[in-house]
C-alpha cells in the first residue's frame, strides 16, 4: 500500500514510467488523494529529462557492424544481399532506413544495382552439328557424301603440301569411338544408292594402315590394311588425293551410326597455314566447318575442323 | 534418361548460353568451342544416365569442371593473360556494360564463373553450389565479391590497371 510515509519509493519509477499497471493505478489514486504531494511529483517530473528512443543517434550507426565477408562493409553486404534477393524482411527494413537518410548510401545503393551483368547476344555458331540422328540409309549417304569431301579436302590438302617448305602430310589418323565402321572398297557393294563407290562394313575399332599405289590415268588405289583383324580392305581413291604423300597412314574409320555424317580424323605434320586454307577451302565448298570434329596435327599441336555434309 | 529429342531440344536451348559462358571463362572462341562440344559429347554419351529435368546443369557443370581442370593445368593461362585489361582501353569505355564486360575478365575464375552463372543463367545459389561443387556460402561469398569488385571497377575503372 502506498502510503505518505512510503510514495517516494515509487515515485521515480512512476516519472520514468517504469511503474508496472498496477502500481501506477495506485499511485495515480495516492496522488488523487494527496493534491500536495501530486504537485510536487509533477514539479519534479518537469525537472527530469527523460529519453525517449531515437533523440540522440549515434551517427552511422552502421558503420560500426561488421559484415560477414571480409571486404566488405556492413551497408555493402545489405545493399549486395538486396540486389541478390536474399535480404530478410529485417535488412530490407534497415537498408530502407538507410537509403532514405542517405544520399551517399542511396548513389552505392544505385551503382551496385549497375554491376548485374546482362548476358551478351552470342549464338553457337555451330548447333546443327551437335545434333543427333538415328542412322538410316539415307543418313549413311549423307555421311558417305561427307566421306567424299573429305576425300575431296585431301586433294585440297595436295595443293598446300607443294611448298618450299615442303610440308608433308605424312599420315592421317581417323580417331574416335565407333559402333562401327565403313570403308569404301572395291568388290562391296555399296549401300550408298548415289554413290558408286563400294564400301565394306566392319563392326570392330580398328587400326588400318594403307599405303599408297598411283598409276597414271587409272584411279589411285590405296591399299589400306587392317592390322587387327580383317585381312585387307581396299579404297578406290581419286587419283590426285594421296599423289604428294609418299606415305599415307589411316588410322580408322568412318563414323558413328549414331551420329549421322561426322567424320573424325586427325592429319599430322601440316602447317597451321594448311589448317586454315583447309577451313576456307571447305566453306568455299558450302562444307559447314567448325573446330574439333575434324582434328589436326601439326607439331604435336591439334587444330579441328568440323566436316559436316552440304 | 533423355531421349534423341530431348537431347536436341537441349542444343537448341542450351548451346548459345553455354557457348556465351565457355567463350567468358576461356577467353578464346575455338576453345569454348571445344567446352561446348565435350559437354554434348558426355550429355549424349550419359544420356541413359542423365535426368532429362537436369540437363541444363549437367552441361553447365560439365564446362565448368574442364574450364577448371584446364586452368588448373595452366594451359589456358596465356589465353586467360591475354584477355587482361588493354590499359590503353580504359579511355574510351563507352558505357557501363563494356566496363563490365572487361571487368568480370578480371575476376578470379571462381568468382567469374559464379557470377556468370548468376547473372547471365540466372541459377540460385544451390544450382551453382551444384555445378561448382563449391558450398553456398563460398557462392555467397564469390558473388558478393566479385559485384563489391565490379562497383569498384565502375568507380573508377583506371584504379585496377
Amino acid at each position: 500500500m502506498i502510503t505518505r510515509q512510503n510514495y517516494e519509493i515509487y515515485a521515480l519509477d512512476y516519472i520514468e514510467g517504469r511503474l508496472p499497471d498496477d502500481l501506477k493505478k495506485e499511485f495515480e489514486r495516492f496522488l488523487n488523494q494527496n493534491p500536495d504531494i501530486r504537485e510536487e511529483i509533477l514539479s519534479l517530473r518537469n525537472t527530469i529529462a527523460v529519453p525517449t528512443p531515437g533523440d540522440i543517434p549515434f551517427p552511422n550507426k552502421n558503420q560500426l557492424k561488421r559484415s560477414h565477408i571480409d571486404g566488405l562493409t556492413y551497408t555493402e553486404e545489405l545493399i549486395i544481399s538486396d540486389i541478390e534477393g536474399i535480404a530478410t524482411e529485417k535488412q530490407k527494413k534497415e537498408l530502407a532506413g538507410l537509403i532514405a537518410h542517405s544520399p551517399q548510401i542511396a548513389r552505392e545503393y544505385q551503382a551496385f544495382q549497375q554491376t548485374r551483368l546482362k548476358a551478351p547476344d552470342i549464338t553457337y555458331p555451330h548447333k546443327q552439328g551437335l545434333k543427333r540422328k538415328i542412322i538410316d540409309f539415307p543418313t549413311i549417304a549423307r555421311g558417305a557424301i561427307a566421306y567424299a569431301a573429305l576425300l575431296m579436302m585431301f586433294l585440297a590438302i595436295s595443293t598446300f603440301l607443294n611448298k618450299p617448305d615442303k610440308q608433308i602430310l605424312t599420315s592421317i589418323q581417323l580417331s574416335g569411338h565407333f559402333e562401327q565402321i565403313i570403308f569404301l572398297t572395291p568388290g562391296d557393294i555399296s549401300p550408298f544408292p548415289d554413290i558408286s563407290r563400294p564400301v565394306v562394313v566392319s563392326h570392330e575399332k580398328e587400326k588400318l594402315t594403307s599405303s599408297k599405289t598411283e598409276m597414271a590415268g587409272e584411279p589411285t588405289i590405296a591399299t589400306i590394311e587392317n592390322s587387327s583383324k580383317d585381312s585387307q580392305i581396299v579404297e578406290k581413291i581419286h587419283p590426285r588425293t594421296f599423289s604428294v604423300e609418299p606415305e599415307l597412314t589411316h588410322e580408322i574409320v568412318v563414323y558413328k551410326p549414331s551420329q549421322t555424317h561426322t567424320l573424325y580424323s586427325t592429319l599430322s605434320n601440316i602447317t597451321t597455314n594448311t589448317t586454315e586454307k583447309l577451313s576456307t577451302w571447305l566453306e568455299k565448298q558450302g562444307i559447314r566447318v567448325s573446330r574439333r570434329e575434324f582434328m589436326i596435327k601439326i607439331n604435336d599441336k591439334s587444330y579441328g575442323i568440323s566436316v559436316a555434309g552440304k | 534418361m533423355i531421349s534423341l529429342e530431348q537431347y536436341n531440344e537441349a542444343v537448341d536451348k542450351y548451346a548459345d548460353g553455354l557457348y556465351r559462358f565457355a567463350l567468358k571463362m576461356a577467353g578464346d572462341r575455338d576453345d569454348a568451342q571445344d567446352l561446348v562440344q565435350d559437354a554434348f559429347e558426355k550429355l549424349w554419351k550419359n544420356r541413359k544416365k542423365v535426368d532429362s529435368q537436369k540437363i541444363k546443369s549437367y552441361l553447365f557443370t560439365i564446362v565448368y569442371h574442364k574450364f577448371i581442370d584446364n586452368y588448373r593445368k595452366k594451359s589456358f593461362q596465356a589465353s586467360l593473360e591475354e584477355t587482361g585489361l588493354d590499359p590503353s582501353y580504359t579511355d574510351s569505355y563507352s558505357d557501363v556494360m563494356e566496363i563490365l564486360q572487361k571487368a568480370i575478365d578480371r575476376l578470379p575464375p571462381a568468382q567469374k564463373s559464379v557470377i556468370l552463372l548468376r547473372d547471365w543463367e540466372g541459377y540460385s545459389y544451390k544450382e551453382i553450389e551444384k555445378i561448382t561443387g563449391l558450398n553456398e556460402s563460398q557462392v555467397k561469398v564469390y558473388i558478393f565479391r566479385a559485384r563489391k569488385f565490379l562497383r569498384e571497377f565502375i568507380k573508377d575503372p583506371k584504379i585496377l590497371i
